[in-house]
């Protein structure tokens, strides 16, 4: 009858979820990560009735991504030692609060205006637990006022593999998430255009992007920014939509990347292309070549790209990078072929967008057979192939492939999965480690679905779609119609 | 025949059994008008001399006369690329004789991409015996001159662009594929429509693609190989072909039918879709409007693409972005005077900028349902056309009209 606590990231929002069975109620509480959330009470007729109520409620929320934490351990609700921070945005106003336990009763308090110092004022009581209650209190009062708990530099939710968590690394859940970043690595993100618009303390991601008003502000705008302490201290960047005008490469920003390379040592993460498809579509993004920028940050964690015409992984060698986002809406065989020859040692989460061939996907799923064999990423945990219209190809070879006993998750979602893809699905392996299935967006029958969701994994088969009925080819002429 | 003087002999020329008659009568009826006669694009082009002496009498003595769209009608089809094969066979040119037999032997094919320069050689001749049968273009609602040019869409490009209306850039004439190729390579460019001259509903139109490795072209265009040749059709299932081996002999052909080639510019995109516009001007004046989204780069609706709302459309650009983009329509209208309305679509960069005219349309107010001032296309352009007392008509913009 414990409280099972569980979780849920994208790159817009974090939330949680918990549910406890108290007889036959089963209480779950849920919200934004940081706040209280509501809590809601479901009654049953009996125990029994109760406990598999919970179970599939669990398995509802598993099934859309949500993950189980320990309990206390990732701490966001329980108290704990180290500072906790959180912040408040509405309209113009910016402001911080910090709390940090010194010692058994006493507590101190900073806050202010995101970018000050703030004020500091100790708060001491009679007793540990006094002062665990107001702690507490006061955190409960915060966040049920809207405050969030962000990121600290590398505290709380970390990984042992290195300094971010694997919850940032899938920002796209589904095609609407293109261009409505506003949280990245768990910062939020702020646009650079000057030097005041840098905040103070490392709690923000900057970003870059240029509109018709804007036009040439990016070239000295980034410059301005690499010259400055904020770049050394950043632990993130985001690279927008480099030009309004469709056709602009974005060479100029890996270069100057390269030239400030040693005040940048810092980098843990980079999304370059974080452009949206009202500024650019993802097909006429122009982009470039990887391989000198992951040369230049050797602590990256993250690199997240958008659009592929022009895009290139050469020669790539790098000990740190822990996860890659590719998304194109064409993959190029040549770009597949270098990512499966980059020496990623410790990459862990690797997510490709494969799709379609009138995009420029040329590239088919014999290409991917190094990834598959598990060879090129032997510490993979999360393998993405992802807005890919040869979904049941690759779900016809997955089953056979070593990969599927590798990793904990597999994503074919966003793709053009039907009854043939999902048929393979249910030969997957159940004895390695494969834990979660997400084939979200997918052409599959209800049928087919009920299958899947049978397989001994958690199975996000959400957002079914329905295809157009072309039929026979020559139905289909059309005599010019003479307008 | 009507002879009582009172109500003026209003013709119509077009295929009476396409929608776009039917549809016509139906406004006339509700504007208190009796239905304009009809005369077959079919007994126009009729070998019989008798009927073509019917017919140029009939234009003679009318009053008003209403050209239609002669498309979608495969006998009709037949008999313009009949009359094209005759004109060509005018030049003494022994290529152009095989030529013009070949198709007087060919079997029904509809949706054969073919002889496109040779319909329209047809369809010119025709226009022109209609201007002189009718004795001048004051009759007609939409002039058959105007008409020609904007069955020559290279020309009628060019011709828009020298009235200062935005078009999208174009390369030089090229011959093939490989001069097309320097060429775009010269200006930078890689993507490019190319858009045949004298066609329409994104019929034989490419979107051509270089990338570093690949060659890929996107087409509403079905290829059809047999040992003997290889044949292109119209298919409304358009895709994507990456073999070269297929796409320069596609291109070749379409580039020898009369293409001309522009630049594959970036649409803005509303709630997710690429989209572009159609407007209908009417006496100059930018009216019926309907939104042409698509999810592939050919953004005609009879592909099966969806209709954008106007209004969100409106909503989402705010009204400086809307007026430009309807004043662009209106210097496309401008530029083409002795024309009571035309189909003018538009491309909006993306930010809804830059409104960029892709082409007018002679027969372009086919909008079912669309309505502007609670009337359809056919209605508005019945108001907007000063009903004649048999001495001719006169138009508000047509104070200038060219000789």
């Amino acid at each position: 009858m414990a409280e099972r606590k569980f979780e849920y990231s994208d790159g817009k929002s974090f939330k949680f979820w918990n549910v406890e069975r108290k007889g036959t109620q089963v209480v779950t509480r849920y919200g934004r990560i940081g706040t209280n959330g509501q809590e809601a009470v479901k009654d049953f007729p009996d125990e029994a009735k109760a406990i598999a109520g919970e179970e599939k409620l669990i398995k509802q929320k598993t099934s859309k991504g949500y993950e189980e934490v320990g309990g206390g351990g990732d701490g966001d609700q329980s108290g704990g030692g180290g500072r906790r921070e959180f912040h408040f945005h509405s309209g113009s106003s910016s402001k911080f609060w910090a709390i940090e336990m010194k010692g058994d009763d006493s507590f101190d308090v900073n806050y202010g205006k995101i970018g000050t110092d703030g004020q500091t004022k100790t708060k001491e009581f009679k007793s540990a637990e006094a002062a665990q209650k107001a702690y507490d209190k006061l955190i409960a009062e915060k966040t049920s006022k809207g405050y969030e708990e962000v990121a600290g530099d590398g505290g709380g939710d970390s990984s042992s593999n290195g300094k971010l968590s694997e919850m940032f690394f899938s920002t796209t859940k589904n095609q609407d998430d293109i261009g409505e970043m506003s949280v990245f690595i768990g910062k939020r993100i702020v646009e650079y255009k000057d030097p005041k618009s840098i905040r103070k303390g490392n709690k923000h991601v900057y970003k870059f992007v240029v509109d018709w008003d804007s036009e040439n502000a990016y070239e000295p705008r980034l410059k301005e920014f690499l010259a400055s302490d904020a770049a050394t201290e950043a632990d993130a960047i985001v690279l927008g939509n480099w030009s309004p005008e469709p056709d602009v490469k974005p060479d100029f920003i890996v270069k100057h990347i390269v030239d400030n390379k040693d005040r940048l040592s810092g980098m843990l993460a980079v999304f370059f292309g974080e452009i949206a498809q009202e500024e650019n579509e993802m097909s006429w993004i122009r982009q470039t070549d990887m391989g000198p920028l992951l040369a230049a940050l050797p602590n990256l964690e993250l690199l997240r790209t958008r659009g592929s015409d022009g895009l290139a992984f050469s020669k790539v060698k790098h000990d740190n990078l822990r996860a890659l986002g590719v998304e194109t809406g064409g993959l190029p065989k040549k770009v597949l072929t270098q990512i499966c020859k980059a020496k990623l040692p410790k990459l862990e989460y690797l997510e490709l967008w494969l799709g379609t061939d009138e995009y420029g996907r040329d590239c088919t799923v014999n290409d991917l057979q190094p990834i598959l064999s598990g060879k090129a990423f032997p510490n993979l945990k999360y393998l993405g192939l992802r807005n890919a219209d040869i979904a049941d190809d690759i779900a016809g070879v997955l089953v056979n492939s070593p990969i599927t006993r590798q990793v904990e998750t597999l994503d074919l979602s966003l793709g053009t999965l039907s009854d043939e893809g999902g048929a393979a699905l249910l030969d997957l392996p159940t004895d390695g480690n494969l834990k979660r299935l997400d084939v979200h967006y997918h052409f599959m029958s209800s049928a087919m679905v009920k299958k899947v969701k049978s397989l001994p994994f958690t199975v996000n088969a959400s957002d079914r779609q329905e295809a157009e009925d072309w039929g026979d080819g020559d139905l289909n002429r059309f005599v010019a119609v003479g307008e | 025949m009507n002879s009582n003087r009172g109500e003026p002999q209003r013709l119509l020329i077009g295929n009476p059994e396409n929608r776009r008659v039917q549809l016509f009568h139906d406004a006339q009826r509700r504007c208190g008008q009796p239905p304009a006669t009809v005369i077959s694009f079919q007994r126009l082009l009729s070998d019989d001399p008798n009927e073509r002496e019917a017919c140029d009498d009939a234009l003679r003595r009318a009053d008003w006369i209403r050209i239609e769209s002669p498309g979608e009608n495969w006998p009709v089809e037949r008999a313009l690329l009949d009359l094209g094969a005759q004109v060509e066979a005018e030049c003494e040119n022994a290529a152009k004789h095989s030529r013009a037999s070949t198709i007087k032997r060919r079997q029904p094919d509809p949706g054969r991409l073919f002889a496109l320069r040779t319909w329209h050689l047809g369809f010119s001749r025709l226009l022109e015996r209609l201007e002189a049968a009718a004795g001048g273009v004051e009759k007609f609602v939409n002039s058959p001159r105007d008409i020609a040019l904007m069955f020559d869409k290279a020309q009628c490009q060019q011709h828009l662009e020298q009235q200062g209306v935005a078009t999208p850039p174009r390369l030089p004439p090229v011959a093939d594929f490989a001069q097309l190729r320097e060429a775009a390579e010269q200006q930078g460019w890689n993507r490019l429509f190319v858009k045949p001259s004298h066609s329409s509903s994104a019929a034989g139109v490419i979107a051509l693609r270089f990338t570093d490795e690949q060659l890929l072209a996107t087409t509403a265009i079905e290829i059809v190989h047999d040992p003997a040749d290889v044949r292109y059709y119209n298919n409304l299932q358009v895709r994507t072909y990456h073999d070269a081996n297929e796409i320069e002999p596609l291109v070749n052909f379409i580039l020898s039918e009369g293409a001309h080639v522009e630049k594959w510019l970036p649409k803005a995109i509303l709630d997710g879709v690429n989209f572009d516009v159609r407007i209908v001007t009417i006496a100059g004046e930018a009216r019926h409007l309907v939104v042409r989204t698509s999810r592939s780069p050919l953004t005609n609706l009879h592909l099966g693409n969806q209709r954008g709302d106007p209004g969100r459309l409106h909503e989402r650009m705010g009204d400086d972005a809307w007026n430009a983009m309807r004043q662009m329509a209106e210097n496309a209208a401008a530029a083409c005077p002795d024309s009571l309305y035309l189909g003018v679509d538009l491309l909006l960069y993306p930010g809804f900028r830059k409104p960029t005219v892709l082409e007018v349309n002679a027969f372009g107010d086919l909008l079912p349902g669309v309505l502007c001032g609670g009337h359809d296309t056919y209605e508005a352009e019945l108001h907007a056309d000063p009903t004649p007392i048999g001495n001719g008509i006169k138009f508000p913009n047509r104070e200038n009209v060219k000789p």
